[in-house]
């Protein structure tokens, strides 16, 4: 029993003397002691059952062995409860022996959910927590756990930023709630927190990949690698989203964005169990986009000649005669197959719960040449050593290389593959890779499929995290865990373009860069949990204290001139031309935090936490370092009062929430706070310049949101339903100070001083969500179906006055084109140009209409004449031009769902679920491109060949003007599109084998599934794919295709086997 | 995914029933062809084509302009004219086949005429150019008897009554004329008759055939602002049968001149013309020169651009109709 | 407390550097290459498409080839912020290094620095106003953060600002004398800042004090003309080979070093060049971003020594520059660059070679770009003799004039007129970036006389174009350029008329 207790060296702390004296007087008023075994339905028995004397605060719980010992008075009732299962009562009788069989329950309001250093019932829980199971993400193939999260919660957005394996998605948690700072969620992955922002701004700041950074502007295009992406979905148990703020104000600093803790898989007790799954998908483009053939392109090209006046060329005077050319998106799109083993082997036995898994994926990309191989095993281990002592630890290493492919980018290989134009071949006669004969015929910047074929980009990292703890018993109730856990990765990237000739695009010598990162970052943890139920009142105390310790750094080579193609080490490159640069930095935060759950008689429920959190990242000599994190919650269950009694037939349980809480963000560089010398080059030494204004005062970003929700269920709780509306406001986001360029010279990039970073602006997200389950069971028919919807606004409420919010892409090379802005009162990140009204058809309305960007009427280059784009005069000057771009139209939808229908009939199972997005628009440069009538050298979609003339002027295509920069092309809502679609992400059917069979196997399970996925989109989009996802997760760079790695058409079949 | 779909529709060997120049309107099946120039070959069994030659030359063809009965294809800028097979072959997976076809040269060239200028019947004279394959030379309508030829000169005998007649050199891909008619010439690598430029002038005489404008050999003065090139001054009234004079000149950079004829014009801006790097060729009629004049007794010119610049003169006649 | 100080560990805090000579000594390198980038990547190059020296029809170097830049232009906006990052850095050093340096460090080398600092100041603010004309006076830029929306000062004003700032850096910078050692002659001296002075008097008009300046620099006997007569064995062109990076002649260059960093290096091997269907002259996949216009394919005289290592002429062979076709090339009768039929030979050392220095990850190369060489210093002062008269037989004057002229293998002149200058400078500096001011700073109707004269179309399509000038308007003034759009954004009051600036 609990004696030892007595002689503890916790004890004897003044801290905890009424605690044990409580504990001890409880035991010494005692008449009849009661003694017994609980057990699940399958006999095996269940430590840490909660056993209760009814109507007292007397209570004690089960043994490692499941076994419990309690004095209580004559005649008591014993309450036994034990998450996840059924409380069950049981009246005193004779016998002094009461032996327990604890069924299990399947009521939603009973699962447990992880609340952030802790757990609680989801029926205690006071927030707004969205929890999905392992069960709910099986059916999913994906690479990485973050896009399996589409459309399966409330209020979670995701949108997979590239369909290439391993590419990064954007999490929306509750809309946006910063703008220049990450808005992607953290991650606690075991009690290991991981950033789930891509670029690593707070970090190191540098990609895993490429040598320009993540600018939109340059050429690296969408190159964020998924942080989440070395984590084995299928070793995940469950994920719980905190959306709330007084859910993740316990993670204070670093909850703004909301909180995902993903809980991998631990062995259940019983027999050891072998789990295998294998699957194997095929992989297809569902969609190419109509682009001409060469038959179409060579009438095309020969029509434009002549209207430009320029040579006709003799290959295409009898289009009749020629094929149809080369089929770009057919020559670099391809079937794509990807192989996945899985294995686990689990258990638990005296005490000792084990997982070990090994999972092998090789997945191509439905580009040639691109894929992503993984590996990865994991054990998890907990053991009662003692039985006040708990052990465990949770390990894992991902390794994994992956040919990257570069894509929205305007040099990128999909917008190249559409480009480029049919009377290429992909290679010569003799089997060389070919390209165009002459350099003013190149107009894609390579031959896609040499470019997929011989660029060599990889990417090898390899990942180690590991979560060890220790936990206590120090008294009943009072739980003592300290944890250290470390996360560390190291990354190679090599990008090797040989030398080359494809027709005139000449690569002289062959280039090599390389990144190698490393980076590891530590997290030590301690815990003191006190729960204790005193009558009608329950409370669960919480203090704890946490640091986390970040390091990075990093090498950047380049080097070219290599003697051959073959090997390419940078030793045989030409050492002269060999640079090397590196980076360098920590990071930390230290924490203290506390919290108290508070339950009066099952009704009332009250939580508040507190957290205060240093970090790194502010003056260590001020006091801005430091930030207190608040939240309070209240919880009322009507349906518990006696009034309600009369309604449990049909209302289970109802209960209303309401919270309040702080978080903050601090995901910004390193030492903003002071002024730096940056070293700098030149031919004589290296030198220093100043490369930042210091702001002493900066301090957190923060974020306060109110929440109120309802939760009920109905009909034996097969009905459950959850309201939730919300209102979040963020302050002070972390900015860089708009000051004017002559005082910054441009910044520290390119030898300026930075301007400091403040405190700035304010934004407001308001919305609801909601979430409805249903479950039908009838003989051998099982069907269970959730929907969930999601809605907000977006507004930005403040900022300083002449910041400029614009942002850029870059569209031909060397000309980046403003496509977004963000003003005060509207959502952020709008598209934003002009508005056309239509194409002039009429010469009295042309010369009367207001003069556009100062070009008189003409047919000539920089002239306007019939068959042009007519542009609004927004702000009625009288002229056209610059002043006159407004905002065009919004990438946020209107809302969102997911719909998820599970269907069990005997041994089969079905499982569809659909997702989608409403009232979201796209900005779709790729039609931007392939509609320019600029040059007759590039392919356009067969559309752009329906262009205005004197005789064919019902169209939308402008007359084609032989200049890429004619007011045509300009940014308007011509390329702005509905975004909305509704997508059948994915479709499950399985069959398992009857337990008669599996018992003569020697088996427990064994199912055979067929699966599709992204099977089909409803959507009125002409681009590839409506999904678009932000650029680099940019937040005001959202539903711009520009070229995105559209997201395959997946088949699987697979095996799942259990033994 | 290499595979072309339209590999299934391949046939057997491959056929070749006709070539045509790849230009718009009907296709006119033709056996000679250019260098540089596009031709569709038509016929089947193309698509595994692997090599195609003209006169044994390995052709650059684009695999995206063959289809089974069609192949679009410019003839090699290199391919040999000259003591050429004159077959087209085309070769795929599935055996050669060949054609009789042309490679012509492309069209004569005449670039710095013939010397001397002022030949009479018999005499020998040399046409200097490029692609002289198989040449005929005529003075006017008369066809004159070659001694030897080249691609680059030929030596041809002037036959009778070619005084002032134009000469023209024809190949079967077309002709080139000169435009400096026989007998016509007042300086062409010498001067003719009394005509001379004296040395005080401080001029040169470059033999450089290089950048000869006519035959080898033309004149150079460094000739400083304002200053003149001067001739001598003579008499010569045989000039009925003509209608004006005729030079060519050019200078270093861009340069201003004043032609002075028979000691008029000077300082006449009005007459000033200009010179650029490249040879250009200048004439004046006897209207344009006051009417027929009784004589020619001086040709001169005067510098107008007010800065020294290197002048260069060469092939200086009278024009006839 | 400890656990949360960072300090950085890939920086320096400002505040602990400057503790000895040498530390002292190299804050000002980064001056000399990156803080320049911005501007020398392509803006510096755009005004040579301006002045008509240049032909481009690539969209981000062409607008003042049609006279239709505006304050929209990247470029623009790119060569505002490079020159104001100077003054910035240099603001930095004058006003906080002295009080940061550590006790053993000389008196010597804190004026050398902190005149390194002026010398830039001044060198960036004579930009400013040539391009912009009114722009705000910064001598601290902290005093602003705070309040950054300033008026601009007068051009009078920001001559001021330059010529005291010149003076200062004369003041305080070291004497030198340029030698064969070359690694020695990187940083700037007394004579270059008298030199930049000099040239500042020029604009003003100030021809007594122009002269004076330019007789120091040519009596100090510091640089000499590769080639001259000094300097028999050396030739034009080898003023713009990479081995003569910081020659006798050079007067105040920058310093490229590529570093694996974009924007350390010199980018105009590729930007100059030839990229045709047959033979390109860079390491990159492109090439030719300006070729040379139409009136520079026929500017120099044949037996101009200065033709051949300018600008690449059809014909013309190069036998010894590496390319994409091996070593050697003709360059062809085709549109090579730009379609301008020609290529730009100033500043293009060809694809890499011994004799190129090394090539980075973007082509960029480490050959010096010059802001003044000594030629340019003998031009000065035959104009300061001259002082705005008719012309002049002056002894002086001639001798200088002259030594130019027959370093390029012409004949001497004995009387010489401003357009004599006028055009010597133009044949003399071509493509080095300061035909633009020549014709910003003589009579307007005269400049645009010329320009509107100019072919600025490419060989096969010839274009013209005129200038347009106002002196009451900014904005309608073709040579000032605009204010850039970001910058007008957050103060209007750049477009508003300039305030008297106070000098302490
Ligand atoms: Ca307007
Ligand atoms: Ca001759």
């Amino acid at each position: 029993m609990r004696k030892i207790n007595l002689n503890h060296a916790y004890c004897k702390s003044k801290a905890f003397y009424f605690i044990v004296a409580f504990v001890f007087l409880s035991q010494i008023v005692a008449g009849q002691q009661v003694k017994g075994v609980v057990t699940d339905s399958d006999g095996i028995t269940l430590p840490g059952v909660s056993v209760q004397e009814k109507g007292t605060i007397n209570g004690v719980s089960t043994n490692s062995d499941g076994v419990y010992s309690i004095t209580v008075k004559s005649n008591a009732t014993l309450v036994f409860s034990y998450l996840g299962y059924k409380t069950k009562e049981v009246v005193l009788k004779e016998s002094n022996t009461i032996n327990v069989t604890m069924e299990e329950s399947f009521e939603t309001l009973d699962e447990i959910v992880v609340i952030g250093y802790g757990t609680q019932k989801r029926s205690d829980i006071n927030s707004s927590i969205s929890s999905v199971k392992a069960a709910d993400l099986a059916n999913i193939k994906q690479v990485s756990i973050d896009q399996m999260l589409q459309g399966k919660a409330a209020g979670v957005s995701v949108t997979a930023n590239s369909g290439s394996p391993g590419g990064a998605a954007s999490i929306r948690i509750r809309g946006t709630t910063s703008l220049t700072g990450t808005n992607e969620p953290l991650y606690i992955i075991d009690g290991v927190p991981i950033s789930g922002d891509a670029t690593g701004r707070s970090t190191s700041g540098q990609p895993l990949v490429g040598r320009d950074g993540f600018s939109s502007e340059g050429g690296g295009g969408n190159n964020a690698v998924s942080p989440l992406s070395m984590i084995n979905p299928n070793d995940i148990e469950s994920v719980d989203i905190l959306k709330d703020a007084s859910a993740t104000a316990i993670y204070g600093s670093r909850g703004a964005n909301g909180v995902i803790i993903i809980t991998t898989k631990s062995g259940k007790k019983g027999n050891g169990k072998v789990a295998y799954e294998s699957y194997i998908s095929i992989m297809s483009n569902y969609k190419n986009l109509d682009v001409m053939n060469l038959q179409e392109f060579a009438k095309n090209k020969t029509d434009l000649a002549v209207l430009y006046g320029n040579e006709v060329r003799p290959e295409f005077s009898h289009p009749e005669l020629l094929g149809k050319g080369t089929d770009w998106q057919d020559e670099v799109y391809r079937v794509a197959i990807a192989k996945n083993h899985q294995i686990s082997f689990s258990g638990a036995k005296e005490g000792v719960n084990y997982y070990l898994s090994g999972g092998f994926l090789d997945q191509q990309g439905t580009i040639i040449g691109s894929g992503l191989k993984r590996y990865t095993v994991r054990l998890n281990v907990d053991a009662n050593i003692k039985s006040w002592l708990k052990v465990g630890a949770n390990l894992t290493s991902g390794i994994t290389n992956e040919k990257v492919t570069v894509n929205q980018s305007f040099s990128g290989l999909i917008s190249n593959t559409l480009l480029q134009a049919p009377d290429i071949p992909v290679r010569n006669a003799d089997g060389s890779f070919a390209g165009p004969p002459d350099p003013s015929q190149s107009v894609t910047y390579y031959n896609p499929v040499a470019e997929a074929l011989t660029r060599e980009n990889k990417l090898i990292r390899k990942n180690f995290l590991g979560n060890v703890y220790a936990e206590a018993t120090i008294l009943d109730g009072l739980k003592y865990r300290v944890e250290f856990s470390a996360n560390t990765e190291f990354s190679q990237n090599e990008d090797f373009r040989p030398s080359y000739k494809w027709g005139s695009q000449v690569n002289l010598t062959a280039d090599l860069d390389t990144r190698n990162q490393n980076w590891y970052s530590t997290n030590f943890k301690n815990l003191l949990t006190y729960d204790k139920r005193l009558g009608n009142h329950s409370f669960t105390i919480l203090l704890g204290q946490e640091a986390n310790d970040s390091h990075w750094e990093g090498l950047v080579t380049s080097s070219n001139d290599f003697q051959t193609n073959e090997n390419h080490t940078i030793n045989l490159a030409n050492p002269d031309n060999n640079t090397v640069t590196g980076y360098k930095g920590s990071a930390a935060i230290s924490s203290y935090f506390s919290r108290l759950i508070y339950n009066f008689d099952n009704k009332y429920s009250f939580t508040a936490s507190i957290r205060s959190d240093t970090s790194s990242k502010f003056d260590p000599s001020s006091d801005n370092q430091t930030g207190t994190f608040k939240a309070l919650s209240g919880s009322w269950k009507l349906s518990n009062e006696s009034f309600m009694e009369s309604t449990k037939d049909y209302i289970d349980n109802i209960k209303f929430r309401v919270g309040y809480g702080e978080t903050g963000n601090q995901q910004i560089e390193n030492n903003r706070y002071t002024a730096l010398l940056g070293a700098q080059n030149s031919n004589l030494g290296t030198g220093f310049l100043v490369s930042n204004s210091p702001n002493p005062f900066l301090t957190w970003e923060s974020l306060n949101q109110i929440n109120v929700g309802v939760d009920f269920t109905l009909f034996d709780s097969n009905l459950s339903a959850s309201f939730d509306f919300y209102d979040k406001t963020s302050e002070g986001f972390l900015f860089q100070v708009p000051l004017p360029v002559y005082l910054t010279g441009g910044g520290g990039q390119y030898g300026g001083i930075s301007a400091p970073y403040s405190n700035l602006g304010e934004m407001q997200n308001k919305g609801y969500e909601f979430t409805i389950g249903y479950n039908l069971n009838k003989d051998k028919f099982n069907w269970n179906t959730s929907l969930n919807f999601s809605h907000y606004t977006n507004k930005l409420v403040k900022i300083q006055d002449g910041i400029v919010l614009t942002q850029q892409v870059n569209t031909n090379g060397y000309q980046p084109v403003v496509v977004t802005n963000t003003l005060i009162g509207n959502p952020i990140g709008m598209f934003y140009g002009y508005v056309s009204e239509g194409i002039f058809n009429d010469l009295s309305v042309l010369n009367s209409a207001p003069l556009q960007f100062g070009q008189p009427v003409g047919t000539a280059v920089g002239e306007t004449y019939l068959g042009d784009i007519k542009y609004k005069d927004i702000n009625e000057d009288g002229v056209v031009d610059a002043l006159d771009r407004t905002l065009l139209g919004s990438p946020h939808p209107d809302f969102t769902f997911g719909f998820t229908n599970n269907f069990n009939y005997k041994n089969f199972d079905l499982s569809i679920f659909l997702q989608g997005s409403y009232g979201n628009e796209i900005m779709n440069l790729t039609r931007r491109a392939g509609t320019k009538n600029t040059s007759l050298y590039e392919n356009q979609l067969v559309e752009a060949i329906n262009y205005w003339t004197p005789t064919n002027t019902d169209t939308d295509i402008p007359r084609p003007i032989q200049s890429d920069s004619n007011t045509n092309l300009l940014i308007s809502n011509r390329y702005i599109e509905d975004g909305s679609y509704v997508r059948i992400q994915n479709l499950t059917f399985g069959y398992s084998l009857p337990q008669n069979v599996l018992d003569k196997l020697k088996m427990s399970r064994l199912r055979v599934y067929g699966s599709a996925q992204n099977l089909y989109t409803f959507t009125n989009y002409s681009g590839y794919d409506p999904e678009i996802g932000s650029f680099n997760q940019s937040p005001l760079l959202s539903g711009i295709d520009n070229g995105r790695y559209p997201s395959p058409r997946t088949f699987s079949f697979g095996i799942n086997l259990e033994f | 995914s290499d595979e072309e779909e339209n590999d299934m529709v391949s046939s057997g060997p491959p056929v070749i029933e006709s070539v045509s120049r790849a230009e718009a309107g009907d296709l006119t099946p033709i056996t000679i062809g250019y260098a540089n120039n596009m031709y569709i070959i038509q016929g089947s069994g193309f698509t595994s084509v692997e090599k195609i030659y003209f006169n044994d030359t390995d052709t650059y063809f684009n695999p995206a302009l063959v289809t089974d009965n069609t192949i679009f294809v410019t003839i090699d800028q290199n391919t040999p004219y000259e003591n050429a097979s004159s077959i087209l072959k085309v070769v795929t997976a599935n055996g050669t086949v060949t054609y009789q076809f042309v490679v012509a040269p492309p069209a004569p060239q005449v670039t710095r005429g013939f010397q001397p200028v002022n030949a009479n019947e018999g005499d020998q004279v040399t046409i200097y150019g490029n692609f002289f394959l198989d040449p005929i030379v005529t003075f006017g309508s008369i066809e004159a008897t070659i001694v030897s030829n080249t691609l680059t000169e030929i030596v041809a005998i002037v036959p009778a009554g070619a005084q002032n007649k134009y000469l023209t050199v024809t190949t079967i891909s077309g002709e080139s004329s000169w435009g400096t008619a026989v007998g016509t010439s007042i300086y062409d690598d010498n001067f003719y008759g009394a005509w001379d430029i004296p040395a005080w002038n401080n001029h040169e005489y470059l033999t450089d055939p290089e950048n000869a404008y006519q035959g080898k050999t033309f004149i150079h003065k460094e000739i400083s602002g304002w200053d003149n090139i001067q001739s001598e001054w003579i008499w010569d009234d045989q000039i009925s049968a003509y209608t004006g004079v005729r030079f060519a000149v050019k200078s270093d950079t861009p340069g201003t001149l004043i032609f002075l004829f028979n000691g008029n014009y000077w300082g006449d801006e009005t007459r000033a013309f200009d010179t650029t790097t490249e040879w250009q060729v200048v004439s004046y009629s006897w209207e344009e020169l006051g009417g027929m004049p009784d004589g020619v007794q001086n040709i001169s010119f005067q510098e107008f651009s007010g800065e020294s610049h290197n002048y260069y003169f060469d092939d200086f006649s009278y024009t006839v109709d | 407390d400890d656990f949360t100080d960072r300090p950085p560990e890939d920086s320096i805090s400002l505040d602990a550097y400057y503790n000895n000579n040498s530390q002292v000594a190299s804050a000002t390198n980064g001056m000399y290459s990156r803080t320049w980038f911005q501007l020398c990547n392509k803006f510096f190059w755009a005004l040579e498409v301006g002045s008509g020296n240049m032909y481009s029809g690539s969209p981000d170097v062409a607008a003042l080839r049609t006279f239709s830049l505006n304050g929209s232009d990247p470029e623009l906006a790119n060569g505002w912020a490079s020159l104001w990052a100077n003054v910035a850095q240099a603001n930095a050093i004058i006003n906080f290094l002295e009080t940061r340096v550590g006790p053993t460090v000389d008196q010597s080398v804190i004026d050398n620095t902190v005149g390194e600092a002026y010398f830039m100041r001044a060198t960036a603010y004579f930009y400013l106003v040539r391009l912009w004309g009114p722009v705000p006076i910064i001598e601290n830029n902290l005093d602003y953060s705070s309040d950054p929306a300033i008026n601009t000062s007068p051009v009078a004003d920001i001559y001021t600002l330059i010529v005291r700032d010149y003076t200062n850096a004369i003041q305080r910078l070291k004497s030198k004398n340029r030698g064969s050692n070359y690694s020695e002659n990187g940083h700037v001296s007394k004579g270059s800042a008298k030199a930049m002075l000099a040239k500042v008097y020029l604009y003003q008009e100030d021809y007594p004090n122009a002269r004076l300046m330019a007789e120091e620099v040519i009596n100090s006997g510091e640089f000499k003309l590769l080639g001259g007569s000094a300097l028999p064995s050396k030739s034009f062109a080898d003023l713009f080979t990479y081995s003569h990076n910081n020659n006798e002649e050079s007067i105040f260059a920058l310093q490229w070093k590529g570093d694996g960093q974009y924007g350390s290096a010199n980018n105009s091997n590729t930007q100059f060049g030839i990229s045709s269907s047959t033979v390109s002259t860079s390491n990159a996949s492109y090439g030719g971003v300006m070729g040379p216009s139409q009136d520079v394919l026929t500017l120099y005289a044949a037996n101009d020594l200065r033709g051949h290592e300018t600008v690449m002429v059809p014909g013309d062979v190069y036998p010894n520059m590496n390319t994409s076709i091996g070593v050697g090339f003709t360059v062809p009768d085709e549109d090579n660059a730009q379609g301008s039929g020609g290529g730009i030979k100033k500043y293009c050392l060809g694809v890499q070679s011994n004799e190129t220095g090394p090539v980075d990850a973007w082509a960029m190369m480490d050959n010096s770009t010059y802001i003044m060489r000594y030629a340019e210093l003998l031009l000065i002062h035959a104009e300061a003799i001259l002082a705005g008269g008719g012309s002049t037989s002056d002894a002086n004057a001639l001798n200088s004039f002259n030594a130019v002229r027959q370093r390029a293998g012409l004949t001497a002149k004995t009387s010489i007129t401003f357009d004599d200058i006028f055009e010597e400078r133009r044949l003399e500096l071509c493509f080095e970036g300061d035909y633009w001011f020549d014709l910003g700073r003589i009579d307007k109707a005269k400049a645009i006389e010329i320009m509107s004269a100019q072919n600025r179309g490419n060989r096969n399509n010839a274009e013209y174009y005129t200038p347009v000038y106002s002196a009451s308007d900014h904005g309608a003034n073709d040579f000032y350029i605009d204010y850039p759009d970001n910058d007008v954004a957050i103060n209007p009051k750049l477009l508003d008329a300039p305030v008297p600036y106070t000098f302490n």
